[in-house]
């Protein structure tokens, strides 16, 4: 369920302030990634974009088996991120989502806003800050970028659900608590994250092997440094990502669970309770879809605005490293 | 005298980073109205010589005069309009929504608009009798139909050289033959890489060999082809059962 | 998982979204038609959940347009299939929802959830519905210059109408090395064993992006100089043909305006 109602939320699936404040978010975002990329956008990369466009969309129709047979697909915001710099990469997949609302009725057309913010900007810059933060601890080499796409995807799509989750909060269609969506989405998606983040890595290495200046985010490496194989196998990495989301899952269940109080302790000084749930969504307007429906409000908010904090934070901190990134534009053809 | 369409002189060219010359040292004229066979194994350098024609590449060394122009900066304008240049892959080709858009492009790059564009789309359409195709979405299209589209796309700009990479590729006989006389009855200077001995036969009285980064055999197609251990020491070959019938002459355009 | 997939796996293509005809609606101004949907499924959003009569009475302008498309209804059926995850997430919520309880039979259902269910699966269906009828209603090149007309940037619809030409040869490219795979015997059921399937989007990647460079030469070698050129006259947006698109928005609206009228 988790991963369905992440995805192509239909119309009216949360309420229309969330809707609206989603709207004008992603548009103003959308809008400085497109005036970052119109010098590019000029000239090649129109044709360019659209035939990764293309692969993002295929990407996320092409089936990879999980475990015993079941099966996932990419969401392929931060290996776009990757693969193309976060500002292309957020445009691209945000055309993609487009496309699917508009000639696909996948995913509502009034439900763009949140749609667009969840599956492209919050996984390719919050996919994109967790790269950048990845390549500064890890070696500058081929594996270095490998591992670091793998992470960044993993965290992008928990990112994603951590998103879905807030604007569940102030704006649920349900009255199912806050809590549980919390914990169920982040639950879930860490282990889609798995997925997400081997697949993305095994992409990133293979476009690495063949035409590594293909791959934005390793566009600061000379091509001697990206010659030597991953040195990692491949299950201890799968094995390695099941027991980091165990631990993570852990964790994150003590605190919306088992410590309210030192949680909302935190929040309280950190002042977070006001000013997170205030400046992100717009205040007062929020109010009442609050505290409709959820258990324990104060706890809820608590997490929310610490989530939010969080996320606003990585995602800006995507978009400041990206604005900084080295060489980020690619040579010409 | 009229001016040759193409004057090649001691051109030679490499890729960014890479060491080895892909063409080193190559001479070719080409004169008006000709049509001239460009054969040669993979990797001889065909696709990149087509390339240069249009200032898609400029020479690294030596001279290249196209249509009285020396290939350059100042006149790839004036290039882009006048040459031709059909893809490999047709599918690169009509990238536009429909075959009218693309066929539309290159002349509404010129400057056309309205009913002046829309007669550079009838003319294209119509000379490779492909008028039905106008609101077809290039996916749909057979293989005959997508390389008759992508020759309209540069028809409709109406080129003075046509230079055509791997026309045939794809193509089952049937569309070869029909492509063959398409291309026999357009009338202008064409420039044709081919790996079809039979196809280059049918459309081309002249025929280059490249070889080695240059061209090393030049002459009727009908005697080249005709030369088995010649065309093999160049990485060449006939078809199985192939032999240059004596009584068949070359097409004359 | 949601509608895409199935349809493109089946063998579909994303041009046969198309259902071609000579209805009044399929012949309606493209920008009228996308205006019409995009104001019609917003109020649809806002309409409050406990206006069942104004929600029912959209539900019902959606059907009319497809009667009067004559759109078949195996085909809507089949494309509505991309709302049916969160129907099921809808129909869960009488189920699991807090607050008051009503009890049918031996079953105890929460009252808010059963509203929220309503309001869900209702809207889900209207909007994708609405979306059905005009996207089987319109080609894709005049959907594409539609939401050109509706102000979206030209290089973003630019990319969206090159997504669109490749999207089917990249499938049918991903697809062709998932036969060769399964006939070499790999049919991988874990996450460690994929590391093949991962390859081979990496060199689809590789390849799709290859072919947009060859796809930029192409346009270089036909006069292309950066800003991409005017092809075709837009068909221009009457007054009348608005009105007509906005029949059902405008049905939406006075639904709305008499539930909150005090």
């Amino acid at each position: 369920m988790g991963v369905i109602v992440a995805m192509h939320a239909p119309d009216g699936f949360l309420d229309p302030s969330v809707a609206v404040v989603t709207a004008i978010l992603s548009l103003a975002i959308l809008g400085d990634c497109l005036s970052k990329c119109s010098g590019e956008l000029q000239d090649h990369q129109i044709p360019l974009a659209g035939v990764s466009a293309a692969f993002i969309f295929s990407a996320q129709m092409f089936n990879f088996p999980v475990a015993a047979g079941t099966t996932g697909h990419l969401l392929g915001g931060a290996l776009a991120a990757v693969l193309l710099g976060p500002y292309l990469g957020s445009l691209v997949v945000a055309i993609v989502v487009v496309v699917q609302a508009f000639l696909f009725a996948d995913g509502g057309i009034s439900a763009l806003g949140y749609n667009l913010l969840n599956m492209a900007i919050v996984p390719a810059f919050g996919g994109w800050a967790m790269f950048v933060l990845a390549r500064k601890v890890l070696p500058a080499n081929r594996s270095g970028v490998v591992v670091a796409a793998g992470l960044a995807s993993a965290a992008s799509v928990v990112a994603a659900s951590v998103a879905f989750s807030i604007e569940w909060l102030f704006g649920a269609s349900a009255p199912v608590p806050f809590d549980t969506v919390f914990s169920a989405m982040v639950g879930v998606h860490a282990l889609i994250g798995i997925g997400e983040g081997v697949v993305s890595a095994m992409v990133v290495a293979g476009v690495l092997a063949s035409r590594p200046d293909l791959v934005a985010g390793a566009s600061d490496l000379e091509l001697s440094q990206l010659e030597n194989p991953a040195p990692i196998g491949l299950r201890a990495f799968v094995l390695g990502g099941v027991l980091l989301a165990a631990v993570l899952g852990a964790v994150v269940s003590q605190f919306a669970f088992d410590d309210p109080d030192g949680l909302e302790r935190v929040a309280i000084d950190n002042g977070f309770m006001d000013s997170a749930a205030n400046h992100w969504f717009g205040g007062s307007l929020f109010a009442d879809y609050a505290t409709r429906g959820i258990g324990n409000e104060r706890l809820s908010l608590a997490v929310a605005g610490l989530a939010g904090a969080a996320l606003a934070l990585v995602v800006a901190y995507g978009m400041f490293a990206a604005a900084r990134w080295p060489r980020l534009q690619r040579g010409s053809v | 005298m009229i001016e040759p369409a193409v004057e090649i002189a001691e051109l030679a060219f490499r890729y960014p980073g890479s060491k080895e010359w892909v063409l080193d040292g190559l001479d070719l004229v080409v004169r008006a109205g000709e049509r001239v066979a460009l054969l040669g194994a993979n990797g001889s350098g065909k696709t990149t010589l087509l390339a240069h024609l249009n200032g898609l590449l400029t020479p690294q060394q030596g001279a290249l005069r196209v249509l009285g122009h020396q290939v350059g900066p100042s006149s790839i304008a004036e290039l882009r309009r006048r040459v031709g240049l059909v893809f490999q892959d047709p599918d690169d080709q009509l990238f536009m929504s429909t075959i009218g858009d693309d066929v539309a492009f290159g002349p509404a790059n010129l400057g056309l608009r309205g009913s002046e564009l829309e007669r550079a789309v009838e003319l294209g359409l119509a000379s490779v009798g492909a008028e039905y195709l106008r609101d077809r979405v290039g996916h749909h299209l057979s293989g005959g139909e997508k390389r008759r589209a992508a020759l309209a796309t540069v028809l409709s700009m109406e080129p003075e050289l046509l230079a055509l990479d791997e026309p045939t590729s794809g193509l089952d006989p049937v569309g070869t033959r029909e492509l063959a006389k398409l291309l026999i009855g357009l009338g202008t200077t064409q420039l044709i890489a081919t790996h079809d001995m039979a196809f280059a036969l049918e459309t081309c009285p002249r025929s280059v060999v490249l070889s080695g980064a240059k061209v090393v055999l030049d002459g009727p197609t009908r005697e080249l082809l005709a030369d088995e251990a010649l065309l093999a020491a160049h990485g060449l070959a006939l078809p199985f059962g192939w032999r240059i019938p004596q009584e068949v002459q070359p097409t004359e355009g | 998982m949601s509608g895409h997939h199935g349809a493109l796996t089946r063998g579909a293509s994303i041009h046969g979204l198309y259902q071609p005809g000579h209805s009044r609606v399929h012949l309606l101004n493209p920008t009228a038609k996308m205006l019409g949907l995009v104001v019609f499924v917003t109020l649809v959003a806002v309409t409050p959940r406990t206006a069942v009569a104004a929600l029912s009475a959209n539900a019902v302008v959606v059907a009319l347009v497809m009667v009067v498309s004559k759109l078949p209804a195996r085909m809507v059926l089949g494309r509505l299939a991309a709302v049916v995850p969160f129907v099921a997430f809808g129909l869960l919520l009488p189920f699991i929802g807090t607050g008051t309880r009503v009890h049918v039979g031996a079953i105890s259902l929460s009252v808010d959830g059963l509203w929220a269910s309503w309001n869900i699966v209702a809207k889900a269906v209207i909007g994708a519905g609405a979306a059905i009828a005009v996207t089987s209603t319109t080609a894709i090149t005049d959907l594409l210059s539609g939401l050109e007309r509706l102000k979206v940037p030209a290089v973003l619809v630019a990319i969206a109408a090159f997504m669109v030409r490749y999207v089917d040869l990249v499938v049918g490219e991903l697809a062709r090395m998932r036969i060769a795979m399964v006939s070499r015997g790999h049919d991988p059921r874990w996450l460690w064993q994929i590391r093949p399937i991962a390859a081979s989007l990496a060199s689809v990647f590789v390849r799709t992006y290859e072919r947009g460079e060859r796809i930029h030469l192409a346009m270089l070698s036909r006069g292309y100089d950066g800003s991409l050129p005017v092809t075709r006259d837009v068909e221009p947006l009457r007054t009348s043909e608005l009105c007509v698109g906005l029949l059902p928005a405008a049905i939406a609206f006075a639904g709305l305006a008499i539930v909150l009228w005090p």
